[in-house]
């Protein structure tokens, strides 16, 4: 295994997760997108390679062996890897337009205040120096300063975490009167609540804006002034503070989108490449010895923005210290069967398919949910103990015939192992009444349930089927539980079609800790059951 | 530059001028709890979360000149339900506090110089108040079962020592007899002093600590005099 990381950054989490891979002696690649390296602790040596411009064009094979295509001046070069981080900081825009102001002695960004206030109490700089001429704010003669948060578009909780803080700084330092006009103050996140009540004790006064906005512009020397309604005690104020301090939107780097195509790695909404999983922790991907850390894979507090480099370190020793999980558990592809259609190497949640002339599975990247397994169309790829009919039988081997006159529905429910098993167990063992007629079939994942799995378990005298996977959003595969929702839909729409009671196959999601509703669920189900009678399939 | 003419510049108030008060008040999360649970709020456009932002602010002209303060019953709704546990009842006393006392509303003044002057809101002299307590108690006389009954003025080592209410010696005299017909059902040795017998204390309600004191002095004073162990002050 080489013994290397790869880092994708541009900045102070790049910085640390460097100082601190050096530390443990592991070796270093950094690939930087710009020139600057002012940001950076180390200068290149035998555990650092300084690969500065370079952009990523591609990336083969997986964790422990990864090989990086890179551009570096015209040239192609590539690189052997264990692991790869990705630390992009992210691109914060001041309002200034918004406003209908312009950077001056008396306006500045929220970053370039952080800057400057970062340099006055002798801090390492934790915020990247922003891009514009410096206008430094003079802080040792100002008296009052204005901070603007969420007035021309929505506010973040980093943002109101970034101008508390300064403001009580400045209140509390530098004895400047704070004023922080918002439309909403976004105090969800740790510690917030509380940062607001220590500045609204050091004096920072805030004025809430509702139905109206603040009025501002700039004088010719460049100071700002505002008149403004304070909507709770209905009067008009006018302020000219010696400061305006400008809000930011935060976005994520620009390569970001690019990158994760190349890798593989999935995006959130906003374009993080981190999805909003929660089997996503704290720095890991999709995709195993591929990381992101810091603002690449969300907005994050200050607090836990400098936590995330040692987070991202972390990962690389724990999956060196493992050596990789070995592949158990991963398909195999029969030769002759395939056809190269490639579903296999689309639908794969994880980029443990890589094609080779051939698709080829790389085990140590397999998670083993089976999804490409169910996604074949030719039959061409089996996973050991996930059999088709040999699943079916297991689940209805010990279905006794009816006992006696009434009729016990059977039952199979498929449940993924993650959340449904679990929440089966617990039923077990605290529901006094669950179903007689009903056995719970394990799955490593419920996108690994193909038709067949379904259709064999009718085929094997079930008179109702259940699928039972994660909730959205906690697929540790990603999209395994939506493929089992479309896929049970489907064959319920088609089971309806030929005239058979479409009510016998059902999709449920449930949590590992829902044992109470999981009996619900059967028990449910087996009213209806109950009700339908019989299937007639059964006989067949 | 917008026209600024009514505009009061934000940056000129001392916004720090009532923190020395200990009511929270610039914890306020305007939420207006207090504003729906009042039940004066909207009297005058009486608003205490309003009132509440503009000590916040340091608006000391505007609310010392305010009726808003003399608005509120002090009920203490508002400070029950405030999640922040503003202390409202008493940061609206402390804003009657800050008004010269000759412009404090009408009677409430009034009641207080009269108390501090001469003992009692009613400037009642000593020989009439004793008057019509024994006139009172010659009425409870006449009523079977409270034969024989008299009031004990400035009767020394007696078990308690009672306030007067001074409407009770003014327009409510009956309700005198209620409270002296249990103590004669309970058998209690009780007394109410002749001089500084005032129940009330106006000072609570305009703000004015110094005559709070003077005026509970009084009473204490009254208890050493007449060496009684126990106070009962309904009021």
């Amino acid at each position: 295994m080489a013994q290397q990381t790869l880092i994708i950054g541009n900045g102070p989490c790049a910085g640390a997760i460097i100082c601190d891979l050096k530390a443990a002696g592991a070796g270093v690649i950094l690939a930087v997108g710009g020139e600057d390296l002012s940001w950076c602790p180390h200068t290149a040596d035998d555990h650092l390679e300084i690969l500065a411009p370079a952009g990523i064009v591609g990336c083969r094979g997986s964790v422990g062996n990864f090989e990086v295509i890179l551009m570096r001046s015209g040239d192609r070069i590539s690189r052997a890897v264990d692991s790869i981080i990705v630390a992009l900081e992210p691109i914060r825009t001041a309002e200034f337009s918004l406003y209908g102001l312009s950077e001056s002695k008396g306006v500045c960004s929220l970053s370039r205040l952080l800057h400057v206030l970062e340099g006055a109490q002798g801090h390492p700089h934790r915020t990247r120096t922003p891009d514009l001429q410096p206008v430094e704010p003079a802080l040792s003669d100002c008296r009052h300063a204005v901070f603007l948060t969420g007035l021309a578009g929505e506010s973040n909780p980093l943002v109101a975490e970034e101008t508390m803080a300064a403001a009580l700084t400045l209140q509390q330092g530098f004895g400047v009167q704070t004023y922080v006009l918002t439309g909403n103050l976004k105090v969800a996140d740790d510690g917030l609540e509380s940062l607001c009540r220590d500045t609204k004790t050091a004096g920072t006064v805030y004025v809430k804006f509702q139905q109206s906005r603040p009025d501002m512009g700039q004088t010719d020397d460049g100071r700002a002034w505002l008149t403004f309604d304070d909507e709770l005690a209905g009067q008009r104020f006018r302020l000219s503070p010696d400061l305006l301090v400008v809000d930011e939107v935060i976005r994520p780097a620009p390569g970001l989108k690019d990158l994760a195509r190349i890798l593989g790695i999935d995006s959130d909404e906003a374009g993080f490449v981190q999805s909003d999983n929660v089997h996503r922790s704290v720095v890991s991907t999709n995709r195993r010895g591929i990381f992101a850390a810091g603002a690449s894979r969300a907005l994050q507090s200050i607090t836990a923005r400098g936590l995330d480099g040692a987070n991202a370190a972390l990962a690389v020793h724990e999956l060196r210290d493992t050596g990789g999980r070995p592949g158990d558990g991963a398909p195999k592809i029969r030769a002759g069967h395939c056809i190269r259609c490639l579903t296999c190497y689309r639908v794969c949640p994880h980029r443990a398919i890589q094609l080779n002339g051939r698709p080829e599975v790389m085990p140590e990247a397999c998670e083993g949910c089976g999804i490409c397994v169910a996604e074949c169309p030719r039959e061409a790829m089996t996973l050991d103990g996930q059999g088709r009919s040999a699943l079916a039988v297991q689940a209805t081997a010990d279905l006794a015939a009816p006992a006696g006159e009434s009729f016990v529905p059977k039952m199979v429910a498929f449940c993924c192992r993650r959340s449904a098993a679990a929440a089966a167990e617990q039923a077990a063992c605290f529901e006094p009444e669950l179903p007689k007629g009903l056995r719970v079939v394990e799955i490593p994942c419920a996108g690994g349930l193909s038709q067949d799995h379904i259709l064999a378990a009718f085929k094997h005298r079930a008179d109702g089927v259940l699928v039972l996977a994660c909730h959205d959003g906690n697929c540790h595969s990603e999209r395994g539980n939506r493929y089992a929702r479309r896929r049970t839909e489907q064959i319920a729409d088609l089971l309806g079609r030929i005239g058979f009671e479409s009510d016998r196959l059902r999709y449920h999601s449930l949590a590992a800790n829902m044992g109470h509703e999981f009996a619900e669920t059967t028990r449910q189900f087996e009213r209806r059951l109950l009700e339908l009678g019989p299937s007639r399939l059964t006989s067949c | 530059m917008a026209s600024v003419s009514n505009a009061i510049d934000l940056g000129a108030l001392d916004h720090g001028l009532f923190r020395n008060w200990p009511f929270c008040q610039d914890q306020c999360l305007t939420c207006g709890i207090c504003a729906g649970s009042c039940p004066v709020s909207g009297v005058d456009g009486f608003d205490p979360r309003k009132l509440i932002r503009m000590v916040s602010l340091g608006m000391e002209d505007k609310i010392v000149r305010s009726r808003w303060p003399w608005i509120c019953t002090m009920c203490g709704k508002c400070e029950h339900v405030c999640p922040m546990e503003i202390d409202i009842p008493d940061l609206v006393r402390s804003i009657r506090a800050l008004r010269e006392r000759d412009a404090v509303p009408g009677i409430l003044q009034k009641g207080v110089a009269a108390a501090l002057e001469t003992g009692n809101n009613l400037r009642l002299p000593r020989e009439d108040f004793i008057f019509i307590l024994e006139d009172v108690a010659e009425e409870v006389a006449a009523e079977p079962g409270f034969e024989g009954f008299t009031v004990p003025i400035d009767k020394k080592g007696a078990n308690i020592l009672t306030t007067i209410h001074n409407k009770l010696v003014n327009t409510h005299t009956d309700d005198l007899k209620h409270w002296w017909k249990i103590f004669h059902a309970a058998g209690e040795d009780w007394t109410v002093s002749s001089e500084n017998w005032e129940g009330t204390n106006w000072g609570y309600f305009t703000g004015d600590d110094d005559a709070m004191r003077t005026m509970t002095g009084r009473i204490v004073q009254q208890m050493e005099r007449l060496e009684v162990k126990h106070l009962l002050w309904p009021e």
